[in-house]
Protein backbone atom coordinates (compact mmCIF):
# COMPACT_ATOMS: atom_id res chain seq x y z
CA UNK A 1 0.00 0.00 0.00
CA UNK A 2 2.47 2.62 1.08
CA UNK A 3 5.65 1.90 -1.22
CA UNK A 4 8.73 4.51 -1.27
CA UNK A 5 9.48 6.41 -4.55
CA UNK A 6 12.56 8.64 -4.79
CA UNK A 7 11.84 12.21 -4.83
CA UNK A 8 13.53 15.50 -6.54
CA UNK A 9 16.31 14.98 -4.92
CA UNK A 10 17.57 12.74 -1.55
CA UNK A 11 18.01 16.07 0.71
CA UNK A 12 14.69 16.90 0.08
CA UNK A 13 13.48 13.49 0.81
CA UNK A 14 15.59 13.42 4.29
CA UNK A 15 13.57 16.81 5.43
CA UNK A 16 10.34 15.80 4.27
CA UNK A 17 10.59 12.97 6.34
CA UNK A 18 12.08 14.62 9.85
CA UNK A 19 9.28 16.89 9.33
CA UNK A 20 6.94 14.17 8.91
CA UNK A 21 8.48 12.55 12.46
CA UNK A 22 8.52 16.43 13.92
CA UNK A 23 4.31 15.64 13.10
CA UNK A 24 4.11 12.56 14.17
CA UNK A 25 5.79 13.52 17.99
CA UNK A 26 3.41 16.51 18.05
CA UNK A 27 0.24 14.05 17.14
CA UNK A 28 1.96 11.51 19.59
CA UNK A 29 2.04 13.96 22.15
CA UNK A 30 -1.77 15.60 21.39
CA UNK A 31 -3.39 12.44 22.06
CA UNK A 32 -0.86 11.35 25.66
CA UNK A 33 -2.43 15.18 26.63
CA UNK A 34 -5.66 14.26 25.48
CA UNK A 35 -5.75 11.13 27.48
CA UNK A 36 -3.65 12.31 30.72
CA UNK A 37 -5.07 16.01 31.64
CA UNK A 38 -7.53 16.21 34.22
CA UNK A 39 -10.29 19.06 32.53
CA UNK A 40 -11.90 19.74 29.35
CA UNK A 41 -9.94 23.25 29.32
CA UNK A 42 -6.50 21.51 29.18
CA UNK A 43 -7.28 18.43 27.28
CA UNK A 44 -8.42 21.39 24.53
CA UNK A 45 -5.10 23.18 25.09
CA UNK A 46 -3.08 19.55 24.51
CA UNK A 47 -5.25 18.88 21.38
CA UNK A 48 -5.25 22.02 19.65
CA UNK A 49 -1.57 21.84 18.92
CA UNK A 50 -1.00 19.40 15.84
CA UNK A 51 -4.24 20.64 14.49
CA UNK A 52 -2.60 23.62 13.59
CA UNK A 53 1.30 23.28 13.65
CA UNK A 54 0.91 19.22 12.53
CA UNK A 55 -0.80 19.76 9.68
CA UNK A 56 1.15 22.98 8.01
CA UNK A 57 4.36 20.67 8.83
CA UNK A 58 2.92 17.88 6.69
CA UNK A 59 1.93 20.59 4.29
CA UNK A 60 5.21 21.30 4.17
CA UNK A 61 6.66 17.98 3.72
CA UNK A 62 4.27 17.26 1.04
CA UNK A 63 5.21 20.54 -1.28
CA UNK A 64 9.43 19.37 -0.65
CA UNK A 65 8.40 15.99 -2.00
CA UNK A 66 6.20 16.78 -5.16
CA UNK A 67 7.64 20.10 -5.72
CA UNK A 68 5.34 21.91 -8.20
CA UNK A 69 3.24 25.29 -8.29
CA UNK A 70 -0.35 23.70 -8.18
CA UNK A 71 0.34 21.52 -5.14
CA UNK A 72 2.20 24.57 -3.17
CA UNK A 73 -1.54 26.29 -4.07
CA UNK A 74 -3.24 23.63 -2.54
CA UNK A 75 -1.37 22.72 0.13
CA UNK A 76 -1.05 26.81 1.06
CA UNK A 77 -5.47 26.43 1.04
CA UNK A 78 -5.08 23.88 3.42
CA UNK A 79 -2.74 25.74 6.03
CA UNK A 80 -5.23 28.58 5.54
CA UNK A 81 -8.16 27.53 6.22
CA UNK A 82 -7.11 25.04 8.95
CA UNK A 83 -5.61 28.35 10.59
CA UNK A 84 -9.03 30.23 9.65
CA UNK A 85 -11.28 27.71 11.38
CA UNK A 86 -9.58 25.60 13.83
CA UNK A 87 -9.11 28.80 16.90
CA UNK A 88 -12.60 29.54 16.25
CA UNK A 89 -13.34 26.12 16.90
CA UNK A 90 -11.12 26.13 20.02
CA UNK A 91 -12.68 29.29 20.96
CA UNK A 92 -16.18 28.04 21.11
CA UNK A 93 -15.23 24.67 22.84
CA UNK A 94 -13.51 26.78 25.54
CA UNK A 95 -16.17 29.02 25.92
CA UNK A 96 -18.82 26.47 26.43
CA UNK A 97 -16.40 24.27 28.60
CA UNK A 98 -16.22 26.91 31.46
CA UNK A 99 -20.19 27.31 31.04
CA UNK A 100 -20.95 24.08 31.56
CA UNK A 101 -18.42 24.18 34.25
CA UNK A 102 -15.80 21.86 32.55
CA UNK A 103 -12.96 22.54 34.08
CA UNK A 104 -11.51 22.13 37.63
CA UNK A 105 -11.72 25.29 39.76
CA UNK A 106 -9.35 24.55 42.24
CA UNK A 107 -6.68 24.56 39.29
CA UNK A 108 -7.26 27.74 37.82
CA UNK A 109 -4.67 30.55 39.22
CA UNK A 110 -6.23 33.54 37.82
CA UNK A 111 -9.91 33.23 36.42
CA UNK A 112 -10.52 36.67 34.70
CA UNK A 113 -13.46 34.95 33.35
CA UNK A 114 -15.05 35.77 36.54
CA UNK A 115 -14.85 38.84 36.82
CA UNK A 116 -16.64 39.81 33.58
CA UNK A 117 -19.53 36.83 34.00
CA UNK A 118 -20.42 38.69 37.70
CA UNK A 119 -20.70 42.12 35.79
CA UNK A 120 -22.68 41.31 32.72
CA UNK A 121 -24.83 39.44 35.68
CA UNK A 122 -25.06 42.57 37.63
CA UNK A 123 -25.87 44.85 34.46
CA UNK A 124 -28.34 42.29 33.18
CA UNK A 125 -30.72 43.05 36.66
CA UNK A 126 -32.31 45.99 36.56
CA UNK B 1 13.46 5.93 4.72
CA UNK B 2 10.46 2.96 4.54
CA UNK B 3 11.08 2.03 8.22
CA UNK B 4 10.96 5.77 9.33
CA UNK B 5 8.08 6.11 7.47
CA UNK B 6 6.23 3.21 9.17
CA UNK B 7 7.24 4.28 12.56
CA UNK B 8 5.84 7.42 11.62
CA UNK B 9 2.33 5.45 10.92
CA UNK B 10 2.65 3.97 14.12
CA UNK B 11 2.46 7.32 15.72
CA UNK B 12 0.15 8.47 14.37
CA UNK B 13 -2.53 5.12 14.73
CA UNK B 14 -1.32 5.43 18.38
CA UNK B 15 -2.87 8.82 18.49
CA UNK B 16 -5.92 8.55 16.35
CA UNK B 17 -6.47 5.54 18.86
CA UNK B 18 -6.11 7.64 22.29
CA UNK B 19 -8.47 10.19 20.71
CA UNK B 20 -11.14 6.91 19.89
CA UNK B 21 -10.57 6.22 23.76
CA UNK B 22 -11.12 9.53 25.12
CA UNK B 23 -14.16 9.83 22.80
CA UNK B 24 -15.20 7.09 24.07
CA UNK B 25 -14.78 7.29 27.69
CA UNK B 26 -14.74 10.98 27.88
CA UNK B 27 -17.13 12.57 30.85
CA UNK B 28 -18.56 15.14 28.76
CA UNK B 29 -19.95 16.00 25.42
CA UNK B 30 -17.23 18.35 25.31
CA UNK B 31 -14.41 16.53 25.61
CA UNK B 32 -15.87 13.99 22.92
CA UNK B 33 -16.26 16.46 20.55
CA UNK B 34 -12.38 17.92 21.55
CA UNK B 35 -11.19 14.29 20.49
CA UNK B 36 -13.47 14.33 17.46
CA UNK B 37 -11.67 17.30 16.34
CA UNK B 38 -7.89 15.67 17.60
CA UNK B 39 -8.73 12.53 15.74
CA UNK B 40 -9.34 14.86 12.08
CA UNK B 41 -5.96 16.29 12.53
CA UNK B 42 -4.68 12.70 13.08
CA UNK B 43 -6.43 11.61 9.88
CA UNK B 44 -5.11 14.86 7.70
CA UNK B 45 -1.64 13.94 8.96
CA UNK B 46 -2.00 9.99 8.12
CA UNK B 47 -3.50 11.22 4.42
CA UNK B 48 -0.11 13.71 4.21
CA UNK B 49 1.90 10.49 5.22
CA UNK B 50 0.46 8.82 2.67
CA UNK B 51 1.18 11.74 -0.12
CA UNK B 52 4.39 11.51 1.11
CA UNK B 53 5.23 8.15 1.06
CA UNK B 54 3.69 7.66 -2.43
CA UNK B 55 4.83 10.68 -3.66
CA UNK B 56 1.46 11.05 -4.96
CA UNK B 57 -0.77 14.31 -4.57
CA UNK B 58 -4.30 13.03 -4.95
CA UNK B 59 -5.59 13.63 -1.81
CA UNK B 60 -4.83 17.05 -1.71
CA UNK B 61 -8.76 17.95 -2.17
CA UNK B 62 -10.09 15.55 0.56
CA UNK B 63 -7.57 17.62 2.81
CA UNK B 64 -8.97 21.10 1.67
CA UNK B 65 -12.47 19.48 2.74
CA UNK B 66 -11.53 17.99 6.13
CA UNK B 67 -9.55 21.51 6.94
CA UNK B 68 -12.89 23.35 5.53
CA UNK B 69 -15.47 21.61 7.44
CA UNK B 70 -14.16 19.87 10.47
CA UNK B 71 -15.17 23.46 12.46
CA UNK B 72 -18.70 22.29 11.92
CA UNK B 73 -19.55 19.46 14.39
CA UNK B 74 -17.06 21.52 17.25
CA UNK B 75 -18.96 24.83 16.81
CA UNK B 76 -22.85 23.20 16.55
CA UNK B 77 -21.98 20.99 19.47
CA UNK B 78 -20.50 23.65 21.64
CA UNK B 79 -23.59 26.13 20.73
CA UNK B 80 -26.23 23.11 21.48
CA UNK B 81 -24.59 22.89 24.97
CA UNK B 82 -24.29 26.32 25.99
CA UNK B 83 -27.80 26.97 25.04
CA UNK B 84 -29.05 23.71 27.16
CA UNK B 85 -26.73 25.71 29.94
CA UNK B 86 -28.91 28.93 29.80
CA UNK B 87 -32.23 26.86 29.81
CA UNK B 88 -31.73 24.93 32.77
Amino acid sequence: MMRWTPGASPVLDVLAIALVMLAAMMSLAAAVGLLRFPDTLQRLHAGAKPQVLGVIVICVAIVLRSPSWPVVALTSLVVVFQMLTQPIAAHMAGRAAYRTDGLHGELIILDEMADDVSAADRADKP
Amino acid sequence: MTALLLAAGIMFGVAGLAALIRIIIGPTNLDRVVAADVFTATLVCWMGLWMVANKDTTLLPVLIALALFAIVGTVSVARLLARKEEDS
